[in-house]
């Protein structure tokens, strides 16, 4: 009975809102964010997306549209959802020389200052690169760095997953589905867990025990079962 | 995805023009569609990248097959009995479908894990309802990345045939009147084609090409070239070449074909959705015209021969089988193209054989060739209780929990 007027106290008082950016990796993600984040009473709304997501345009065709696409998209949120936050999981598909990766970060940290939002910049977990991401592995693994330097010069914020996941896919640190790129509800909720922390003491709120919010009916969400995930 | 009925090669094959006897020219076009089966199925067991394109073959067989069908029609009795065509089509091609869907849906209860049974319980009404690719699309079920978990992602080109089959003759009853009925039907299938085309390459920029590739709008173009190279102004252009020239143009475009589907290296091989699919589609309507024409030719008898004509007559069932018996059989966890894969692989296909085998010879060719039990009240009584049987198996088996249990909390307090 404790915890659940600690519950309700605490969706009373956070005043946080969470907008969740990413691409389909940060999707799997999310149904559990969701739970974890309203359980601790912050808004959230998920606009990530189920292909692309990524805000850096690069050179390639594919990922400009879909950069240009993610902006617009963010613009209408942005004067819809009103965040507080804005948390962007860097995607598998933010290709593109370091310039392009850095200012696109940069960007999207200005973009969130005039917002009046806090700027999350988190690192994506470790993914199998298979033959469609190899040509881009170079850009794939410098975005971390784009990011964490874009934070630095901003005033923006940036989370290193890698204590979470690791950095290999295969291991079970890193918790993949069996497409090895995607998690599965295991791994969704060690992030959810993991960043709320992250969150927690950023905005100043402390997380409730993962058990008040971690079983819930998200664990039904029909992208686990796409996943083939049970 | 549809077969050869003996109707539809009575009308297909067109002896009287081309001078060359019937079951030489059905023979010809059953063994393109043996291969083009064998493709699919290789593909799909992960040996042949460039192997989905046989389903874009399919679909330009199907077209040219059933133009040829509706404008020999319209041609010798100046009107399109769409009724009966419709008929038709359903009893070539729903009992075989009905089979297969009920009988996966008890398998997957018995054998499958919730997510894909639950999928598949998901997924059936549309199924039925002949619009899963549209499902897939609106639900953003991506073909390239979440079929390992649909019994039934391959319907999708079975839903988009059939589509075409509810559309396309409205079409030739209204543009196929007349003498120059052929030509204006063959007009519209090019421009169709064309807009087709356009609109592949404008959704086919997306990360993910789902829509590109299961919707019924973009794919219309295979569909639409094999019906213009049914029409009879393309007809007449193909039976003006001589042999000699025939021959080396189908061997050309079957060497063509087949080097496509080996070297493409799935779904994001540059041009694919750009117009590779659509030269791949033209080509295959180029290469049908021409054994339609003249199959008594080399190519024409080597695709004619017994197996790959018998293989083209179990396509069907054998595509609507191979697919879930694919997921349902366990796979050893082995080298890709090893000993122990491959062995896998002949299982899969050995089984998916079997079922085909048995579904055309206990359903398709009973309900086809007009068996007593399927026709007449003893008929509209069969069809009853299928549907009946059907409907009440998909309401009666148990949905699943998905989700449940696949979080361990204890894990979580650790982090």
């Amino acid at each position: 009975m404790a915890e659940r007027t600690d519950l309700h106290t605490q969706q009373a008082v956070t005043g946080v809102r969470v907008l969740w950016m990413g691409d389909s990796i940060a999707g799997a993600q999310a149904p559990a964010l969701e739970a974890a984040l309203r359980a601790n009473g912050v808004a959230f709304k998920d606009a990530s997306s189920d292909g692309g997501g990524n805000i850096v345009a690069g050179d390639h065709p594919v990922t400009a549209k879909v950069a240009a696409d993610t902006w617009k998209a963010l613009r209408k949120n942005l004067s819809s959802f009103r965040p507080t936050v804005i948390a962007y999981q860097l995607t598998s598909y933010d290709w593109g020389s370091a310039r392009q990766q850095l200012s696109a970060y940069r960007t999207l940290a200005r973009t969130a200052g005039d917002a009046g939002a806090r700027l999350v910049l988190v690192s994506a977990p470790p993914f199998k690169i298979d033959e469609f991401f190899k040509p881009h592995e170079t850009a794939i693994k410098r975005a971390p760095a784009m990011a964490a330097k874009a934070a630095d010069g901003t005033g923006a914020d940036y989370l290193d997953a890698a204590e979470l996941w690791g950095g290999d896919y295969r291991a079970g640190k890193a918790q993949r589905a069996k497409d090895g790129i995607h998690s599965c509800q295991q791994g969704s909720a060690a992030f959810a867990t993991w960043f709320t922390g992250q969150l927690g003491k950023l905005t100043g709120f402390t997380p409730l025990a993962p058990r008040l919010w971690a079983t819930g009916p998200w664990t039904g969400d029909k992208r686990f079962v796409k996943l083939g995930c049970g | 995805m549809a077969s050869v009925s003996p109707r539809d090669r009575a009308t297909a094959s067109r002896p009287e023009q081309a001078g060359v006897s019937r079951r030489a020219h059905i023979g010809a076009l059953d063994g393109l569609r043996g291969l083009a089966v064998a493709a699919v199925l290789l593909f799909h067991a992960g040996h042949l990248r460039g192997g989905f394109l046989g389903v874009d073959l399919f679909f330009v067989l199907s077209g040219f097959l059933i133009t040829a069908l509706l404008l020999d029609e319209l041609g010798r009795q100046g009107r399109l009995g769409l009724t009966a065509f419709w008929q038709r089509r359903a009893r070539r091609l729903l009992p075989a479908l009905t089979l297969m869907v009920t009988t996966v849906l008890l398998l997957a209860w018995a054998l499958a894990g919730p997510d894909m049974l639950s999928s598949a319980l998901l997924d059936a009404p549309w199924v039925a309802a002949q619009s899963v690719n549209w499902h897939y699309i609106s639900e953003q079920i991506g073909y390239w990345n979440a079929c390992g978990t649909r019994l039934f992602a391959h319907l999708w080109s079975i839903s988009v045939e059939w589509q075409f089959y509810l559309v396309w003759p409205l079409i030739v009853a209204v543009a196929g009147r007349g003498p120059h009925g052929p030509r204006r039907v063959a007009l519209v299938a090019v421009a169709g084609a064309l807009v087709s085309l356009l609109l592949m390459i404008r959704l086919g920029t997306a990360v993910d090409t789902t829509r590109a590739y299961e919707g019924s709008d973009t794919r219309a173009f295979s569909l639409l070239l094999g019906a213009a190279a049914a029409a009879v102004p393309v007809r007449h252009v193909v039976a003006r070449l001589p042999r000699p020239v025939t021959d080396m143009i189908c061997v050309l475009l079957l060497c063509g074909l087949g080097l496509s589907w080996m070297l493409t290296a799935g779904e994001k091989t540059p041009g694919l959705f750009t117009g590779g699919m659509f030269v791949h589609s033209l080509a295959g309507a180029a290469l049908i015209a021409l054994l339609a024409q003249g199959s008594d030719g080399l190519l024409g008898r080597v695709l004619g021969s017994t197996l790959p004509r018998r293989l083209g007559e179990l396509s069907y069932s054998l595509y609507l089988w191979h697919w879930p018996i694919y997921l349902l059989l366990p796979r050893p966890a082995a080298a890709p193209g090893g000993v122990r894969d491959w062995a896998w692989t002949i299982a899969a296909i050995g089984l998916s054989l079997l079922a085909a085998v048995i579904s055309k010879a206990a359903v398709e060719d009973p309900v086809r060739l007009r068996a007593r039990w399927a026709t007449g009240r003893r008929g509209w009584a069969a069809l009853v209780v299928t549907a009946v049987t059907a409907v009440g198996l998909w309401a009666a088996i148990p949905r699943p929990v998905s989700g449940a249990g696949t979080v361990d909390v204890s894990r979580l307090d650790q982090l």
